[in-house]
């Protein structure tokens, strides 16, 4: 049975909406707002009633909506080059000209700016550019690069849960809210509550059909990303992983007869989902990306554990914060576990971080797994970035070799 | 004999192959213009009268929506299809266009395995020789020949399109010979493609196709960078076209 959108998506709407909505009106609310990067322990300002703000969210809300290209100008008019992160160009347009697609205006002013370069360097200087140009108190977190084949190290965390500490000091200092260890362990079981669901969320797309693609992914890991550590995060999972539970009792999903299994590398193309579509026409469907299981990874210990040695240890395992080779088995593994057919790449112009290796996790995905692979050029929000007909050409000559290698099974089938 | 077409809209040619019991029969070639498919569907009224039952592959950057009856499938598969044809123990395939590069790795059997293609852009390209050919004022056949008995080459560091003629230009106006220039024109377009070729891994036997093959300054570059024996097919412009026209005498569609 073919099903298109996913019935929850009304309550997403209604969770973005929510939480925009309470970040304008934050002021009103004397709650203090600050501004993060996607890698930063969330937990730590939630439990402390700071609500965070995600400027690369809304990067990803303005190239979904294809207003991307008119702020980035106004950034490179600005003398920022085009080379930049469109993340960044596009934040930093929207706060120099002061528009944007929400409310016709830019992020609501934040009191205080948290950036964690685990997962790129790019954000310590978008952040020292915006504290610059509000005058607003910035504090970086620096989580040293998990190379290959090495744990995080003692050092590491030792080092890691100094810096988480004097954040905290930090935030106090700035807002004048202390942090409560009750009030934390509480946002921490709400966040691996969250992860918990989300794993078993993924692994529902381990049915065939599968029952969501990465359009239904893509725009569901918003309250992962955004939300993780409330409530809300954790109700509104549970009724996804009850819709997609559904879908695969009635053998639903958005395609049905799909013949090949795919897993996707990097961040979306949130202007372009018409090639995910494009995808699904072509018999292709997206058991698996590595960006969304990426946030699948907040387990804290319940109990007795000790909160700050836990995060500091999570947020240096993120996925854009390790080597190499951690990635490979990442993915390999994702791979084996929803039984993957063939593997699109997306080579992100903006971020490097993510962008850069995938030409020899592609070769090893070829040459150790056995499995084609195809690699498209394009940006996740600058559309400058993109051609439609050399993409399509590349996923029509990707289907083509997953085709002949169908035909050259069934072959020596008979 | 039974007859089979295929057919290769590419950015500035049209190439139509008819094959016959498995020979090549006829073989045509014009400007692409606009709407792409046109040209193509007046070379089949004029060559076949009609394609009715007949199977005709179409590939190229013009593949999709042509205005007669057609199966279509990428370049890719086309020109690895096409190469194996004519050098069954080819493992890499270098195919450059009017506006795109590829590489393609071949198994053994044929099969692609894998292919990089270039950038969003006309470096390295048959449209990067025609502006160069413009800027050193010589036609395009006499640019590869200039490049071929070339003593030494100049370096040409700039693969924008537009910048490397001003390049060249400046090179030209300090009292650089033409011939230098053009083997650096060239060089650096092989230095491009051996980016390309090493993303999927040169093979051992190489093949180079595509209209821009026809170049002979093209095949000394790439020989001179890849540091081995570059093959070329006789007629490498149709490699596309051949390699649609098989396919669609195998699929009989």
């Amino acid at each position: 049975m073919k099903v298109s959108r996913l019935k929850t998506g009304q309550d997403l709407k209604r969770l973005i909406a929510g939480h925009y909505a309470s970040a304008f009106r934050a002021r009103y609310l004397r709650r203090p707002v600050a501004w993060v990067t996607s890698g930063a322990p969330v937990e730590l300002l939630r439990a402390m009633g700071v609500l965070p703000v995600y400027p690369e969210n809304y990067g990803a809300l303005c190239g979904a909506r294809r207003v991307a290209v008119e702020l980035c100008e106004e950034a490179e008019a600005a003398g920022y080059r085009r080379d930049l992160c469109s993340y960044a160009r596009l934040n930093i347009g929207s706060m120099l000209s002061g528009r944007g697609p929400l409310r016709g205006r830019g992020l609501p002013k934040p009191d205080l700016l948290i950036a964690v370069n685990n997962i790129c360097h790019v954000v310590v200087k978008w952040w020292e550019v915006t504290a610059r140009h509000l005058g607003c108190p910035l504090y970086v977190l620096d989580v040293p690069f998990v190379p290959s084949g090495r744990e995080v190290t003692a050092h590491q965390l030792a080092y890691v849960r100094e810096g988480l500490e004097e954040m905290v000091e930090f935030v106090a200092r700035h807002t004048g809210r202390r942090l409560r260890e009750g009030r934390l362990r509480r946002v921490l079981a709400l966040s691996t509550e969250a992860t918990l669901l989300w794993r078993r969320i993924q692994d529902r797309r381990m049915a065939d059909p599968s029952p969501a693609s990465a359009l239904d992914m893509f725009t569901s890991m918003f309250p992962m990303v955004t939300l993780r550590g409330t409530r809300a995060c954790v109700s509104y999972l549970q009724r996804l992983d009850q819709e997609l539970a559904e879908r695969v009792a009635a053998g639903a999903g958005p395609v049905p007869k799909a013949r090949y299994r795919l897993l996707w590398d990097n961040i979306a193309i949130w202007f372009a989902f018409g090639l995910v579509r494009y995808v699904h026409q072509r018999g292709g469907v997206f058991v698996a990306e590595t960006y969304t299981h990426a946030w699948g990874e907040y387990l804290y210990e319940a109990g007795d554990g000790h909160p700050m040695e836990d995060l500091a240890r999570q947020y240096s395992r993120i996925l854009l914060n390790v080597g190499l080779e951690e990635r490979f088995r990442r993915m390999a593994e994702a791979i084996r576990r929803y039984r993957v057919d063939g593997v699109v790449f997306h080579s992100c112009r903006s971020c490097k971080t993510y962008s850069l290796g995938q030409l020899v996790l592609a070769r090893r995905v070829r040459e150790e797994l056995g499995l084609p692979t195809v690699v498209i050029e394009a940006d996740m929000a600058d559309p400058r970035n993109y051609a439609e007909g050399p993409t399509r050409t590349r996923l029509d000559a990707f289907f083509e070799i997953l085709e002949g290698r169908l035909d050259s099974v069934k072959g020596r089938g008979s | 004999m039974s007859k089979a077409v295929g057919v290769d809209i590419g950015s500035v040619t049209t190439k139509v192959l008819v094959l016959e019991g498995g020979r090549v029969r006829a073989t045509f070639a014009r400007r692409t213009g606009s709407p792409p498919g046109e040209t193509a569907a007046v070379i089949l009224a004029q060559a076949l009268g009609s394609t009715d039952g007949l199977p005709v592959v179409v590939t190229g950057y013009g593949r999709v929506n042509v205005p007669f009856p057609a199966r279509d499938v990428t370049e890719i598969t086309c020109h690895a299809r096409g190469v194996h044809h004519l050098f069954p123990e080819a493992s890499t395939v270098i195919e450059v266009g009017g506006q795109d590069a590829k590489v393609i790795r071949l198994a053994r059997d044929g099969r692609v395995l894998d292919f990089a293609m270039n950038d969003k852009c006309a470096a390295g390209t048959g449209r990067f020789l025609e502006v160069m050919a413009g800027a050193l004022e010589v036609s395009l056949e006499e640019l590869g020949s200039l490049a071929a008995e070339a003593q030494g080459a100049v370096e040409i560091s700039n693969m924008c399109t537009v910048f490397a003629e001003s390049e060249v230009i400046s090179h030209l106006a300090r009292g650089e010979p033409r011939d230098r220039v053009a083997a650096g024109v060239h060089l650096a377009i092989a230095k491009r493609l051996s980016g390309l070729a090493r993303r999927v891994g040169l093979g051992e036997v190489v093949v180079f196709t595509g209209g821009v093959a026809r170049n002979v300054g093209m095949r000394w570059a790439l020989e001179q960078v890849l540091g081995r024996e570059v093959l070329v097919p006789e007629e490498p412009l149709y490699t596309g076209a051949l390699g649609a026209a098989l396919l669609a005498a195998e699929l009989g569609v």
